[in-house]
């Protein structure tokens, strides 16, 4: 999985490739780290073709520290990973777009 | 040629001589046993002096005490220590009976010499010993022995030890006058006797006479040596003859084995099927057979049978039905009429009463279609594994094979389902008696197989065999006891593929993979491998965290694709039993702040497959998901 991360002030990007699952997830979250000062949260995951639930339990912790902080948008799910998200009933508190 | 004949005999006289020292190999086991005796009849005697002795010192019996303790301290020497070495040596060595025989005889005379008429039975027991070693030369050697020593003691006694008045033939002038000083006895033998006369009467009166009935007991002891000897070769020859049969019975045994198929997995090719089974005789070799044979690539054959009797006789007829069943089977693959015919072989040229019981079946392996006939047979139980039970499958049976050459024989018909058994067993299991003489039984039987539905048909036949032998206990096993267990997997152009992966969690990669390879070879679309791939995560990678806690263990997975694309996954550990179905499903319609983070990958799972079930049998815990390839 590739992590491409971008930040501007308190303005962070993370764009992600490939699959996100229980092995990958970890690095993920070292990336992220503690998420400090950070206001506004943007996840691309143009790129990612399968996620599992190791990913979506990050993506909860993010979104529950995010509320407190600022605000966490999820961007350019593809078909697959939209679905995931309906099914766990992660579209009702995830901003996708 | 005058000497040459001349040596030739004394060849043969020595030979002769020779076979009284050097004991031939029939009789060395029994010389040991003879030896043992005689030392102990010497011992006897022995204990017999010291108790005379004892007897005369306390003056009950009126003897000389110095002819007494030289009776006694030759009795220890001639009889005591002899016997003695001849226990310390356990009746082993050629020359042991010589010495004994030797030292017994000159004891005798020397008592026969001092004590008289009162051991007149003395020189009769080495003879009769000597018979026990069923030797007619040394019974004939031990005679003259006994004549020599007791020739010699009769003359060398005639001074010596207590004298039997008898030999004082008195002719005294009437009206003479005896003074007696010590004892009468004394007195008498003072008297002056014709010393010549006096040995004439020693000789015929009382060595004669006892000579003569000497010859007499010898020659019926060399008669009893003869006869012995001939019982002994006898019960050699009936040894030999059993240890003969012996032998071609465990021969027998053998072959007998070899004819039963009795290597398993039978047909490795054909994963969709686990065939097990076994015969336990009752006796060396059996009258029950089974049989397992593929007609071709999609019919299973399988057979079980029980000739009537045991033994030699059962098993003749049993190798001869075997066959038939087969080769007819074979060339022509109807079940009535392959049994019928089978049936006219047998009856041909049967002159027992012998028949055979007999259950048949052929299934095909692609349907589960099983066509069966029952030859007088017990019927077999089958196990329905949506109903999760075995029944026994009745039908009508016919006539026993072999038994009148009229019979036809009708094809019955049942369809089974992949995970569906069906369990073959002979009279020998129901009937298997205890020593209260209760029958295993038809529902104890069921009762096992239901309470043990998860076994393999390996370990089932096994453990039912213990359970068997621990119900019949001491009694003997007393009929042949025959199962055989047939699993029905999968139908035969389903596929199933299988392997084992270390339970770790960076195993991950490698079992997604496989799982894809796989499904990509049966045409299944890329989203549903997908979304199965999510379900294989969340299970495997439960499995390597909590399964088997720090110890290592493995996962097998088993993916089986039927014809109706119907995938199923089987995900099996040994680690500690856990369901992860009981976790109750996250509330997804939660808010932020309240979702949980459990739950999440089973609930993933159930979502996403059509069916999801786990079972824990056999120790292992077992998931099973299912999806429907098709949509």
């Amino acid at each position: 999985m590739n992590i491409d991360k971008k930040q501007i002030g308190s303005f962070l990007t993370i764009t992600i490739d490939g699959r996100l699952d229980t092995n990958t997830a970890p690095d993920l979250e070292k990336e992220l780290g503690t998420l400090e000062g950070i206001e506004k949260l943007i996840f691309d995951v143009r790129g990612l073709e399968y996620i599992s639930s190791a990913g979506l339990r990050l993506f909860l912790s993010c979104q529950k520290k995010m509320n407190e902080q600022g605000s966490m948008t999820i961007k350019n799910a593809n078909e697959d990973i939209k679905d995931i998200f309906d099914i766990t009933g992660f579209s009702d508190f995830l901003t996708i777009e | 040629m005058v000497g040459g004949k001349q040596l030739e005999n004394i060849k043969k006289m020595f030979k002769e001589f020779k076979s009284i020292f050097v004991s031939e190999d029939l009789l060395k086991e029994n010389e040991q046993h003879a030896n043992i005796v005689t030392a102990a009849t010497m011992l006897n005697v022995f204990w017999l002096c010291i108790i005379v002795w004892i007897l005369t010192y306390s003056e009950v019996f009126k003897i000389e005490m110095e002819i007494m303790n030289s009776m006694t301290i030759r009795a220890f020497i001639l009889l005591a220590i002899p016997a003695c070495i001849c226990y310390l040596k356990r009746g082993n060595g050629k020359l042991i009976k010589h010495v004994l025989f030797i030292c017994f005889t000159i004891m005798m005379g020397m008592a026969d010499a001092l004590l008289k008429y009162n051991v007149t039975l003395a020189m009769v027991l080495p003879i009769i010993l000597s018979a026990r070693y069923y030797n007619k030369n040394f019974t004939l050697g031990i005679a003259t022995l006994t004549t020599i020593v007791f020739c010699t003691s009769a003359f060398m006694s005639v001074n010596v030890g207590q004298q039997d008045l008898n030999s004082y033939n008195l002719i005294i002038p009437q009206n003479t006058q005896i003074v007696v000083d010590g004892t009468l006895r004394d007195a008498v033998i003072e008297i002056k006797v014709d010393e010549t006369q006096r040995l004439k009467n020693i000789f015929i009166h009382l060595f004669l006479p006892k000579f003569f009935l000497f010859n007499i007991v010898a020659f019926a002891c060399v008669q009893i040596a003869r006869s012995g000897k001939k019982m002994v070769e006898r019960q050699k020859e009936i040894t030999e003859k059993g240890k003969r049969i012996e032998t071609e019975l465990n021969i027998a045994s053998l072959i007998q084995k070899n004819m039963l198929p009795s290597i398993f997995p039978p047909f490795p090719e054909h994963k969709e099927i686990d065939l097990y089974a076994s015969m336990t005789p009752a006796k060396e070799i059996g009258g029950d057979f089974y049989d397992m044979f593929l007609i071709d690539d999609n019919h299973l054959a399988i057979c079980i049978a029980d000739v009537s009797g045991k033994g030699v006789p059962a098993s003749l007829v049993m190798m001869i039905s075997k066959i038939l069943i087969k080769n007819v089977t074979l060339i022509d693959a109807e079940i009535d009429t392959a049994l019928t015919r089978v049936n006219k072989m047998l009856c041909d040229g049967n002159k027992t009463d012998m028949f055979v019981t007999c259950w048949f079946g052929i299934l095909d392996l692609r349907d589960g279609k099983l066509e069966f006939a029952n030859a007088g047979h017990n019927p077999p139980l089958i196990y329905s594994n949506k109903k999760n039970s075995f029944e026994y499958l009745r039908s009508k049976p016919n006539m026993v094979l072999a038994g009148f050459d009229t019979t036809s024989y009708i094809k019955h018909e049942t369809y089974i389902e992949p995970g569906d058994k069906v369990f073959l067993y002979t009279d020998g299991v129901v009937e298997a008696t205890n020593e209260e003489n209760k029958l295993y039984g038809e529902k104890r039987l069921q009762d096992f197989l239901n309470e043990h539905s998860s076994l393999g048909s390996e370990e089932t036949i096994k453990t039912l065999k213990k359970d068997i032998d621990k119900f019949v206990g001491k009694a003997e096993q007393f009929d042949d006891i025959t199962m055989l267990e047939l699993i029905y997997k999968a139908r035969k152009d389903d596929n199933i593929v299988q392997k084992e992966f270390k339970a770790e969690v960076n195993e991950l990669s490698n079992v997604q993979s496989f799982v894809e390879t796989e499904l990509s070879k049966y045409n299944i679309a890329n989203e549903i491998i997908n979304h199965i791939n999510l379900a294989v995560e969340e299970i495997f990678v439960n499995i390597a965290n909590y399964a088997y806690k720090d110890k290592n263990g493995n996962c097998l997975l088993t993916i089986q694709n039927d014809e109706d694309k119907i995938i199923k996954l089987v995900f099996e550990d040994n680690g500690i039993p856990f369901n992860p179905l009981e976790r109750p499903d996250p509330d997804i319609t939660k808010s932020v702040d309240e979702r949980e983070i459990g739950g999440l990958g089973i609930f993933i799972t159930k979502k996403l497959m059509d069916d999801i079930e786990y079972k824990y049998e056999d120790n292992k815990n077992i998931l099973i998901i299912t999806k429907n390839g098709g949509n």
